[in-house]
């Protein structure tokens, strides 16, 4: 008996093809926390930059399309879906977007495909790249593909989707007539700590990243808080830290009297608060240390390299797909450091018993 | 598990329990009783030892050269092994052996017979195992229990003696093997096939390399031959069918 050793039989095998892809050919990404969606988002639209041809890069919200500015130095202008169709419907159908009375963000798609058929409206020599494509609707890649880009990127992953009528994988490929995705395989964001957290929450089909950090030995940790403690608490890890603190919460007001109160604890340190209210994002640095306030809505995307996730248990406690879908989207925001924020005098069984166990979640 | 055996009152004057080894094979059927039935007076328990006796010792010196010729370089970090017919935790013996102490991965001890399983989960406990395993068991494929969410970890697949299993449906323990491969997630399958070498025993590999072949994985070494073991540190010829196959990491994910 003579076997060939694992080394002879495993290599040659790395992941290359989203890397390899050509540029004018479309491609369709599954990429899960912290698999660095988009980095590549951003470094396709920098080499079609680079080589002369027109790119454009679309994001699920205002928070992303300031961070894709910020890594790129303002050299990639980046817009959000709503802010892109307004702007190209406009321009090919000479008319405003049609929508419902009720929402102006709900498009007619049906009847803009009508509009630009009749028009004549075809693809341009345009490559367009989609980051967080599970939060849009799947008409968004049929309008891309036919009146829009001849290729389309689009990276994806609906096991983070936060709408439940969200875009599922199947969806998006049918619409934007894709071939099936490539998956991207590894995490670089989380230690292997918050990583077992933020799989305790994963549901879904598409597999969880190989971790490629190396173990920290700081185990994420729940808390129950009131608001003056949870003040403190993160004031004290800032002022002990000074790293990138992302502190998420449920609710806008939540945010609004965090903010208040920690400027007032930290007069001279960055302490930011984003809302669709205060549409604000061009004033945040993203890449700076300080702390930064953000919905569940616009944290997606982001990473910090401590996050507190703030009115954590009614999201545990509402257990439903898309809440799990949050958690497992905030938990996996974190690089370095977790806190699961309870609001409360104390953690109940209840709510611990829908946690993972305390050999993974650090209690008091 | 020798010592067990020599030490029960039963066997005396240099028996196995009470019976010489001609009768102590035909109690193991070969290797193929049912190992939850009592045979005279022997208990399933006593069914178990005598099979650790008498087959699994063999299997084991096979299993640990054929790990040590496959692992001799890198070893795959953290893997799931899969051990389909497990009997008494035989492979995951060997893999630990070959891994070493600094080792860790999941061990899936899949055997139809609460016997075997029961001797299984007794060995993993006790101090033969110098690595980091992590045990599971399940009377057959589809009832495993793998709470993970599916990732990228390389799985070690472990056919041994399976196929001398005259009731053996080869198609179903296909089928079940994929499913649970996909709860596994993506990672890199290495399926290591190894059985008696009379061809009786091997009637169905036929049938069962075809479908590994559709379901991607690719043949590395097949032959009916020799694989010299180690016994009490001196080389000792077996015969052995055996063969390799790898399915490498699946980047897509396949829609329909």
């Amino acid at each position: 008996m003579q076997l060939p050793t694992y080394d002879e039989i495993a290599r040659d095998h790395k992941q290359l093809e989203v890397y390899e892809r050509p540029f004018d050919q479309s491609l369709f990404v599954v990429g899960p926390p912290g698999s660095g969606k988009t980095v590549l988002a951003v470094h396709r639209a920098q080499i079609l930059a680079g080589a002369g041809k027109p790119a454009l890069l679309v994001t699920y919200n205002r928070v992303l399309r300031r961070l894709i500015t910020q890594l790129t130095e303002g050299q990639i202008d980046a817009s959000t879906m709503h802010s892109f169709v307004g702007h190209h419907y406009r321009a090919q159908a000479t008319t405003q977007v049609p929508s419902r009375v009720d929402d102006e963000y709900d498009f007619d798609w049906d009847g803009m495909f009508s509009t630009l058929q009749k028009r004549g409206v075809a693809p341009g020599a345009v490559h367009a790249i989609v980051d967080e494509a599970q939060d849009l609707p799947d008409s968004f890649f049929r309008y891309l593909r036919d009146f829009v880009a001849s290729a389309v990127t689009v990276f994806a992953d609906e096991d983070q989707a936060l709408r439940a009528d969200r875009s599922t994988l199947h969806d998006i490929k049918t619409a934007g007539r894709f071939d099936d995705p490539v998956l991207l395989g590894a995490n670089h964001r989380n230690t292997p700590e918050i990583a077992r957290v933020a799989e305790f929450f994963h549901a879904g089909d598409a597999p969880v990243p190989e971790v490629k950090r190396r173990r920290s030995g700081e185990l994420p940790r729940v808390q129950a808080y009131r608001m003056e403690s949870a003040t403190a608490l993160i004031a004290n890890w800032y002022k002990a830290r000074g790293d990138r603190v992302g502190v998420a919460v449920v609710h806008n007001e939540t945010g609004e009297s965090l903010y208040s109160r920690l400027r007032d604890r930290l007069p001279k340190e960055a302490v930011r608060i984003y809302t669709t209210d205060r549409k604000n994002e061009d004033k945040i640095d993203l890449l700076e240390r300080g702390i930064t306030i953000l919905n569940v809505g616009s944290i997606k995307g982001q990473e910090f390299d401590t996050v507190f996730v703030m009115e954590m248990g009614e999201l545990v406690f509402h257990n439903n797909a898309v809440n799990q879908r949050k958690m497992y989207m905030l938990c996996a925001r974190a690089r370095d450091n977790l806190f699961l924020m309870h609001e409360g005098d104390g953690l109940p069984d209840a709510l611990l018993e829908r946690l993972p166990g305390l050999e993974f979640l650090e209690r008091p | 598990m020798t010592e067990r055996l020599q030490d029960d009152p039963r066997s005396l004057g240099g028996t196995l329990l009470s019976m010489d080894v001609d009768r102590a094979f035909e109690a193991i059927g070969g290797g193929q009783a049912d190992f939850d039935d009592s045979f005279g007076d022997l208990s399933p328990d006593d069914l178990v030892l005598l099979y650790a006796h008498l087959n699994q010792k063999g299997h084991l010196e096979e299993l640990c050269a054929a790990f040590g010729q496959l692992l001799a370089g890198t070893k795959p970090e953290n893997p799931i092994v899969l051990d389909i017919g497990c009997g008494p935790f035989t492979g995951g013996l060997a893999l630990a052996a070959t891994l070493g102490a600094d080792q860790c991965f999941d061990y899936i001890g899949v055997d139809r017979a609460d016997s075997m399983r029961r001797l299984g989960a007794r060995l993993a406990d006790s101090d033969l195992l110098p690595g980091r395993v992590t045990t599971h068991w399940a009377t057959d494929l589809s009832s495993v229990k793998w709470l993970r969410a599916p990732g990228f970890r390389d799985v070690i697949v472990i056919v041994s003696y399976l196929f001398a299993s005259p009731t053996l449906d080869a198609e179903m323990m296909f089928d079940d093997m994929e499913r649970l491969l996909d709860r596994f997630g993506r990672g890199a399958v290495t399926l290591l096939y190894t059985n008696s070498a009379r061809d009786e025993a091997n009637l169905r590999y036929p049938e069962f390399r075809r479908m590994l072949d559709a379901g991607g994985f690719e043949m590395h070494a097949e032959d009916r031959g020799k694989i010299v073991v180690e016994r009490r540190n001196s080389p000792r010829e077996r015969k052995l069918y055996y063969a390799l196959f790898y399915r490498p990491t699946r980047w897509d994910l396949r829609l329909g």
